[in-house]
C-alpha cells in the first residue's frame, strides 16, 4: 500500500469523523426549529394523508369473522362501514345512518306480548354506498342474516340470536323482531349494514378478506400492501360528506411496527401521525418533551380492580375482604403508579356510563382503624407484626400477570399497605395464558389483580350471577371467577338485562352496584388511561375510548 | 471432506453462528489456532511448571487481556459477594416508587419502579455471569466429548458425530434459539412439569448450551485428529493405555488451549445472547434481574436520554464484561499460541 | 465441478430430513397451538373441533409429520393456523426485503471489512492496529438492540439539529417493498427509488453491519497475517520481488480464500437471523415474521422458514466448498 493511498484513507476518515463530530455537536446544542405547526382552529383544508402507526398488522380486513378477530382489523374497517349508530365524543350513543337513536320513550322500541320486542329503525333515505347504491332496510337485514348465516365463521353471535327477523316495511325503514326483551339492543341494532348488491351469493369467510371494494364511511380501501401498510383513500363519494364536503383527507396510511418504543421514536420524528402507546408512568412526561406533537390521555375501557376469591378461605369472609378494601390507598395507587393520569374508579361501571353510574365504592377509603375493625370482627388478633387466628398469621395470596410494570408496581403497594394493617400478602405473577388460562378460571388465588374491558352497556351479566361461576355447567365460559354469589344481585341483574325501559334499568343498575360494593367481591382501582398522541400537523383529534381510535376520521385534516 | 468440514479451517466460534444476528461475535476473527498450532503441538500431558510460566508471563505481557482479566475478576467477585451486602434487589423504595437519580441511599440511582439499580445490577451480574460462564462450560464439555471421540476414533463414528454436528449447524440459529426458549419458557409444553424445576437462568443456559456446542467439536476434533496419529500417542496405548485413559490422559490435556480460547469467548457469547433473548422477551422473566432484561426494559427514549442511570449502567456492565472476556480470549490465544510468541 | 455440486446437494437431503424431524420434534414438544385457541373467546368449541381436524393435530406426531413431510417434498409447505393463507405466501411477501438488507449489508461489511483487516494485518502491533482492535472488540461487546436503538436516537437528533428535516428515517420500510409486482418486480422498484431506500434501510443496514465488519475485519487480519508469515511470501520477498506485487497477487489472494467461505455462511445465517434488527427498525422481514408466528403458535410458517433456511445453508455451504475448488487450484475434491 503505497502512501497516496494512505492518505486518502486518513482524509476519507477525517471528513467522517468531522461529519459525525458536528452532528453530535449541533443535535447536542441546537434547539429543535419550530415546524410548520397546524393551528388547532386554523381552517381545515381539503387533501394531504396521515399516517396511523399501529403494533399488529391485520390477519385479514373483514372483521366480522375469526381472522378479523384482531383489534387492528376492526379499526381499518371503521373508517369504511358508517353504522346505524355511532357512539359520539361524549361516550354517547347518536344517529348515524339511521335518523335517531331508537328507545322507548320515542316509541321506536315496543315490548310484545309474547315477551319480545321490537325496535324501529329509520333510515336516512340520502345514505349511499360508494357506488351510488342507497343504503336501504335490505342491507340492515342483510348484516343481520349473514351474521346467523351457520356457514360464516362469525366472531360472535352474542345478542344476534335473539332477532328472530329484520323486517323491511319501506326501504328507509328496519324493524328487528327480538323473541326476548334485551336491553342492550343498541350495540345489535347500531351495527353497520352489509352491501347486499355486492356480497350476495359470495363467499363471506373469504371475499372481504383482501380486499373491500366497497365503502358506507368517509374512506374507501386503496391498497393493502401485506407486511407495509394499509391504504385508505377519500370516498368521493361520502354521504355523508356535509357542507365541508368531507372528509378532508385524501389518504390514511395504517402502518405496522411491532415495537411501540419504536412507534413512540416514529412520532417524535414525524414518521407517522398518530399512534396509542399502551399505559405507562412515564408515558406523559415523554409525550410532552416531544417538541412537535400533541396528545390527550383519557381513562380508558379496561378498568383495573382487586378480585377476591369469595369462596375460598380466608378471603369467604366479608370481614376479610372488608379489611382488605379498607387497607387499600386507592388514591395513592393512581397518584403515584400512573402519575394522576387518571382518578381511582368507585365502581364496575365506568362513569361514562352516565346515568347508569354511581360512585357505590366511594365510602371504601384508605382507614387502617376500620381495617382493624373488621379483622377483629372476623375473629383475628393482632400478635406483632400480623393478624392471627389459631396461631396462624393472617395470609392472603395475591396472582397477577407477570410482564406488566403497572400491576407489578400496584402489587408492591399493596403488598407494603396490608402489612401495615397486619395482613401478610404473598405475590406471584404468572405469565398470563396461565393466569387466565388457569389460576383465576380455577379461583387458584384469594385476590387477583386484571382489567375488564367495558362496552358500552352497562350489562354484566357474564361477570357477577351466580350461574357464571365457572363450572361443568357452563363449561367454564362464565367469567364470575370471584365465585360471588347473591341471589338477589343475580336477579336483578337478569331483570335489567331484560328492562327495556331505561329509567327502570337505571334503578335496577344503581341497586345493583350498591349491592355489590355491600358485599365487597372487588375493589375496583382505576380506568386504564388511553392515550391518543399526535404530530401538530394534524387537525380534529378527538380522543373517544369507547368510540375508537378512528372515529371521527372524516374531520381529520393536515395542515399544509 | 464435506463441504462444512472444509468450511471448518476457517472455525466458526462458539457462538457465532449461533447468534449472528443476535449480537455475537459474527466469526472465527479472533480464532484460528487450532489449524496454525496443531502440526508443531507439543504434547503437554505432563507440562512443566515452568511452561505454565511462560504461558502466564506472555499473557501478562499483553496489556489489554490483562486489564481484562482484572475487570473480569472485580465483577465476579463484586457480583457474587454483592448480594450478602446490599438490599433485596426486588425491593421497591416506598419514597421513591419511580426512577431517582443517584444519591446517598441509592448510589445508582433506582428504576421505573423505584428498586435500587446498584443492587439489581449486582444480582443481575450474578444471574449473567453464572449464565454466561455455564454455557462456556457446558458446551465445551459436550463439544469436547463429542470432538474427542470423533477425532479419536475416526471412521464412522467421526463422519457420524460430525455430519450431526452439521446438520445441527445448517438450522438457522435464530428460529432454533428462539424455538428452544418457547419451549423451555413455556408451562403449556409437554416438557413444561420437568423443565419448571430448574431454575429460569439455567433454563436460558441450557438453550444456549443445546446450541453452541457443534463449534467447539469441530475445532476439539481437528486438534484430536492431527495427535491421534502422534507417536506418544501411539506409544500410551502400546503400553496397554485403555482408549479412555489415552482420551482423558493424554488426548484431551493438548486440547486445552483450543478449549480455553474457546470458554473465555462462549462466555461473552452467551452474555450478549442473554441480552437478545430478553429483548425480544425470551429471556429470564422480571422480576428476576439480568443485565440483558434491565437494559430491554429501560430501551425507552425517555429513560435513555433522562433516566440514564437505569439503562447506561447495564449497558456499561455487558460492555465491560464481554470486552473483557473477548480481550482475554485474546490474550490466552496469544499466550497459547507457539507462533505468536516468537514475535 | 459439476459433480462435486451435485454430489453435495444429493449429500444435503438426508440432512434436511433430520433438520425437518428435529424442528418438527421440538415444535411438537413446545405448547399447543390449540390451548392459545381455546383462551381466544370469540373461538368456540366447534372451531377448535374442526382446526384440530384440518391441521391433523389430533393424530400421533409421526403421523403429523409423515403428512407434513410428504405435503413439503409436493411443495405445500402447509397454511397459516392464522390467517389460513399459504405458509409459501407469507414468506415470499417478506424475503425481498430481507435479502436486500442482507445484500446490503454484505457489502457494506465487505467494503468495509476487508480493506481495515488488510491494512492493519501489514501494520501489526501499530497504532492503527491497537486502534482497530479496541474498535472491532468494543463493536461485538454492545447488544446490537442496544446500538439499533441509539442509532434511532442519533437520526432523531440529527433531525432535530437540521430544523426537522428527516435525513434518515429510524423504521419502516421503503414503498417500493410494497409492490406486489414480485420478487424481480420489487427489486427493480427499489432500484428506481434509491434515496428512499437509503433514509429508511441506512440504520438497519448499518446495524446489521456492525457485527460483521468487526468480525471479518478481524478475521481478515488474522488470515492475512498467518499467509504473510508463510515461508513462500518470504521467500518471493527475499528473492526481491517487489513487495506490492507479492501482496497482492500472493498474500491477498491466499487470504481470501478461507474469507469466501466464512462469508457465504454467515450470509445464509442471516436469512432467518435479522431478527433483532428488524424487530428494531420496524422492518417486515423473515426475522418479523418468525417471530410473529412462533407467537401465535403458527407452526406450519415457523417449519417453512427453517426448512428455506437451513436448505439455503446447506446451499451456499456448497457454494462455498465449489467456490474455493474454484479459486484454490490445490483443492480437487471428489
Amino acid at each position: 500500500m503505497g502512501p497516496g493511498r494512505t492518505s486518502i484513507f486518513k482524509r476519507l476518515a477525517a471528513h467522517a469523523l468531522a461529519l459525525i463530530a458536528v452532528a453530535i455537536l449541533v443535535s447536542g446544542c441546537g434547539g429543535s426549529a419550530d415546524s410548520a405547526a397546524a393551528d388547532p382552529d386554523a381552517p381545515k383544508q381539503h387533501g394531504g394523508s396521515v399516517t396511523i402507526g399501529m403494533d399488529q398488522e391485520p390477519a385479514c380486513l373483514n372483521s366480522k369473522i375469526q381472522c378479523g378477530s384482531m383489534a387492528a382489523t376492526s379499526m381499518i374497517s371503521a373508517s369504511l362501514f358508517d353504522g346505524l349508530l355511532m357512539i359520539d365524543g361524549d361516550g354517547n350513543y347518536a344517529p348515524l345512518i339511521a335518523t335517531e337513536v331508537p328507545t322507548k320513550e320515542n316509541g321506536a322500541v315496543v315490548d310484545t306480548p309474547n315477551g319480545g320486542m321490537t325496535v324501529k329503525m329509520q333510515l336516512n333515505p340520502g345514505a349511499r354506498w360508494s357506488d351510488g347504491q342507497p343504503i336501504t332496510c335490505a342491507d340492515v337485514a342483510f348484516n343481520w342474516s349473514t351474521t346467523m348465516d351457520e356457514r360464516w365463521q362469525v366472531v360472535s353471535r352474542k345478542g344476534w340470536e335473539l332477532i328472530s327477523d329484520v323486517q323491511c316495511p319501506a326501504p328507509t325503514t328496519a324493524v328487528f323482531v327480538f323473541s326476548e326483551r334485551y336491553a342492550p339492543y343498541l350495540s345489535l341494532v347500531g351495527a353497520a349494514p352489509l352491501p347486499k348488491h355486492v356480497l350476495d351469493g359470495k363467499d363471506f369467510n373469504k371475499y372481504f378478506n383482501e380486499a373491500i371494494p366497497i365503502s358506507s364511511g368517509p374512506f374507501l380501501l386503496h391498497k393493502w400492501n401485506r407486511a407495509v401498510d394499509v391504504q385508505l383513500k377519500r370516498n368521493p363519494k361520502y354521504w355523508n360528506a356535509g357542507n365541508d364536503d368531507r372528509p378532508w383527507l385524501d389518504t390514511i396510511r395504517y402502518v405496522f411496527v411491532a415495537d411501540t418504543n419504536t412507534l413512540k421514536i416514529q412520532l417524535r420524528t414525524g414518521e407517522v401521525d398518530i399512534i396509542s402507546p399502551p399505559p405507562d408512568s412515564t408515558l406523559k412526561q415523554e409525550l410532552e418533551g416531544f417538541p412537535r406533537g400533541g396528545f390527550q390521555i383519557e381513562p380508558g375501557i379496561y378498568w383495573e380492580q382487586i378480585a377476591f376469591n369469595n369462596a375460598k378461605a380466608p378471603t369467604n369472609d366479608i370481614n376479610v375482604r372488608k379489611a382488605i378494601a379498607y387497607s387499600i390507598d386507592r388514591d395513592q395507587i393512581t397518584d403515584v403508579v400512573l402519575k394522576g393520569q387518571v382518578e381511582r374508579l368507585d365502581s364496575t361501571l365506568l362513569p361514562a356510563k352516565k346515568e347508569y353510574y354511581i360512585p357505590a365504592w366511594e365510602h371504601v377509603t384508605y382507614d387502617t382503624k376500620k381495617a382493624e375493625e373488621y379483622l377483629t370482627k372476623a375473629g383475628y388478633k393482632r400478635n406483632g407484626q400480623y393478624f392471627e387466628k389459631g396461631g396462624k398469621p393472617l395470609t392472603v395470596q395475591f396472582k397477577s400477570t407477570a410482564g406488566n410494570d403497572l400491576r407489578l408496581k400496584v402489587a408492591q403497594l399493596l403488598q407494603q399497605r396490608l402489612k401495615a394493617s397486619g395482613i401478610k400478602m404473598d405475590i406471584a405473577l404468572e405469565p398470563p395464558n396461565v393466569f387466565f388460562g388457569q389460576s383465576t378460571p380455577a379461583g387458584n388465588f384469594h385476590m387477583g389483580l386484571w382489567a375488564w374491558s367495558s362496552g358500552i352497556d352497562p350489562s354484566q351479566e357474564t361477570m357477577f350471577p351466580c350461574d357464571q361461576i365457572p363450572s361443568e355447567a357452563n363449561e367454564f365460559s362464565g367469567q364470575n371467577n370471584y365465585r360471588y354469589c347473591n341471589e338477589r344481585v343475580s336477579a336483578l341483574i337478569k331483570q335489567g338485562n331484560v328492562t327495556t325501559d331505561q329509567a327502570e334499568r337505571i334503578k335496577i343498575t344503581h341497586e345493583i352496584q350498591t349491592l355489590m360494593a355491600e358485599d365487597m367481591p372487588l375493589l375496583p382501582l382505576f380506568q386504564r388511561p388511553e392515550t391518543l398522541a399526535y404530530t401538530d400537523r394534524t387537525q380534529g383529534m378527538e380522543s373517544n375510548p369507547l368510540g375508537g381510535l378512528v372515529w371521527n376520521a372524516a374531520d381529520w385534516a393536515v395542515a399544509k | 471432506m464435506s463441504a462444512a468440514q472444509n468450511a471448518s479451517s476457517s472455525l466458526p466460534t462458539p457462538f457465532g453462528k449461533a447468534t449472528a444476528a443476535a449480537g455475537s461475535l459474527t466469526n472465527a476473527g479472533t480464532l484460528n489456532l487450532p489449524n496454525r498450532g496443531n502440526t508443531d503441538a507439543q504434547p503437554m500431558s505432563a507440562p512443566p511448571r515452568t511452561q505454565i510460566q511462560q504461558t502466564w508471563d506472555s499473557f501478562r505481557a499483553h496489556r489489554a487481556a490483562f486489564i481484562g482479566l482484572c475487570v473480569l475478576m472485580t465483577m465476579i467477585v463484586v457480583c457474587t459477594l454483592g448480594p450478602f451486602v446490599l438490599q433485596d434487589p426486588d425491593a421497591i423504595d416506598m419514597q421513591v416508587l419511580g426512577y431517582q437519580a443517584p444519591s446517598a441511599s441509592h448510589p445508582l440511582g433506582t428504576d421505573a419502579i423505584g428498586r435500587d439499580v446498584l443492587s439489581r445490577l449486582v444480582n443481575a451480574g450474578r444471574t449473567s455471569l453464572a449464565i454466561g460462564f455455564s454455557v462456556a462450560m457446558g458446551a465445551a464439555l459436550i463439544g469436547s466429548m463429542v470432538g474427542v471421540s470423533a477425532g479419536y476414533f475416526g471412521g464412522r463414528i467421526d463422519s457420524g458425530l460430525m455430519w450431526f454436528a452439521n446438520v445441527m449447524m445448517s438450522i438457522p440459529s435464530m428460529p432454533l434459539l428462539l424455538t428452544v426458549a418457547v419451549i423451555v419458557a413455556n408451562e403449556e409444553s409437554k416438557v413444561g412439569p420437568v423443565i419448571q424445576k430448574v431454575p429460569e437462568w439455567a433454563r436460558i443456559a441450557l438453550v444456549l448450551i443445546i446450541l453452541g456446542w457443534m463449534g467447539v467439536s469441530r475445532v476439539v476434533r481437528s486438534q484430536v485428529v492431527s495427535l491421534r496419529n502422534q507417536e506418544f500417542v501411539e506409544a500410551a496405548l502400546a503400553l496397554g493405555g485403555t482408549h479412555k485413559r489415552v482420551m482423558v490422559v493424554h488426548i484431551l490435556p493438548n486440547c486445552v488451549s483450543v478449549l480455553a480460547v474457546f470458554t473465555t469467548l462462549a462466555v461473552s457469547g452467551a452474555i450478549i445472547a442473554e441480552s437478545a433473548l430478553s429483548f425480544l422477551g425470551f429471556g429470564v422473566q422480571p422480576p428476576t434481574a439480568t443485565w440483558g432484561n434491565m437494559l430491554a426494559e429501560g430501551k425507552g427514549l425517555i429513560t435513555i436520554l433522562q433516566y440514564w442511570w437505569a439503562v447506561w449502567f447495564p449497558a456499561l456492565a455487558i460492555f465491560a464484561t464481554v470486552l473483557s472476556v473477548n480481550f482475554i480470549g485474546d490474550g490466552v490465544r496469544d499466550a497459547l499460541d507457539p507462533k505468536a510468541q516468537k514475535k | 465441478m459439476t459433480g462435486l455440486a451435485l454430489r453435495r446437494m444429493l449429500e444435503a437431503i438426508p440432512a434436511l430430513i433430520v433438520v425437518s424431524i428435529i424442528m418438527f420434534g421440538l415444535l411438537a414438544l413446545g405448547p399447543n397451538p390449540l390451548e392459545l385457541l381455546k383462551q381466544n373467546p370469540n373461538i368456540t368449541s366447534e372451531d377448535v373441533e374442526r382446526l384440530t381436524k384440518m391441521n391433523g393435530w389430533d393424530k400421533p406426531v409421526t403421523e403429523q409429520y409423515v403428512h407434513w413431510a410428504s405435503n413439503f417434498v409436493k411443495g405445500d409447505l402447509g397454511t397459516s393456523t392464522v390467517d389460513q393463507r399459504p405458509a409459501w405466501d407469507k414468506i415470499k411477501e417478506r424475503l425481498p426485503l430481507t435479502l436486500m438488507i442482507t445484500g446490503m449489508s454484505m457489502v457494506l461489511s465487505l467494503s468495509i471489512a476487508l480493506p481495515i483487516g488488510a491494512y492493519v494485518a501489514v501494520r501489526k502491533y501499530s497504532k492503527a492496529d491497537y486502534a482497530a482492535t479496541l474498535t472491532t472488540f468494543a463493536m461485538m461487546a454492545s447488544p446490537s438492540f442496544f446500538v439499533g436503538l441509539l442509532l434511532q436516537l442519533f437520526a432523531l437528533k440529527l433531525q432535530d439539529a437540521l430544523g426537522g428535516t428527516l435525513l434518515v428515517y429510524t423504521a419502516g420500510a421503503p414503498q417500493c417493498v410494497a409492490s406486489s409486482s414480485g420478487f424481480f418486480g420489487t427489486m427493480f422498484g427499489c432500484l428506481s427509488t434509491p434515496f428512499e431506500v437509503f433514509q429508511r434501510l441506512a440504520l438497519p443496514v448499518f446495524a446489521l453491519s456492525i457485527l460483521q465488519i468487526a468480525g471479518w475485519s478481524r478475521y481478515m487480519r488474522s488470515e492475512l497475517l498467518g499467509v504473510l508469515n508463510q515461508e513462500y511470501i518470504r521467500s518471493a520477498m527475499a528473492k526481491g520481488l517487489p513487495g506490492k506485487l507479492v501482496f497482492m497477487r500472493h498474500a491477498m489472494r491466499n487470504a481470501l480464500l478461507p474469507i469466501v467461505t466464512i462469508v457465504a455462511l454467515d450470509i445464509a445465517g442471516l436469512f432467518g437471523g435479522a431478527v433483532i434488527t428488524e424487530r428494531v427498525f420496524g422492518l417486515p422481514g423473515m426475522g418479523n415474521l418468525l417471530l410473529d408466528s412462533l407467537g401465535q403458535k403458527d407452526i406450519a410458517v415457523v417449519l417453512a422458514i427453517v426448512m428455506i433456511g437451513a436448505a439455503l445453508v446447506l446451499f451456499m455451504n456448497m457454494v462455498a466448498d465449489v467456490l474455493y475448488g474454484v479459486l484454490d487450484p490445490r483443492v480437487r475434491v471428489g
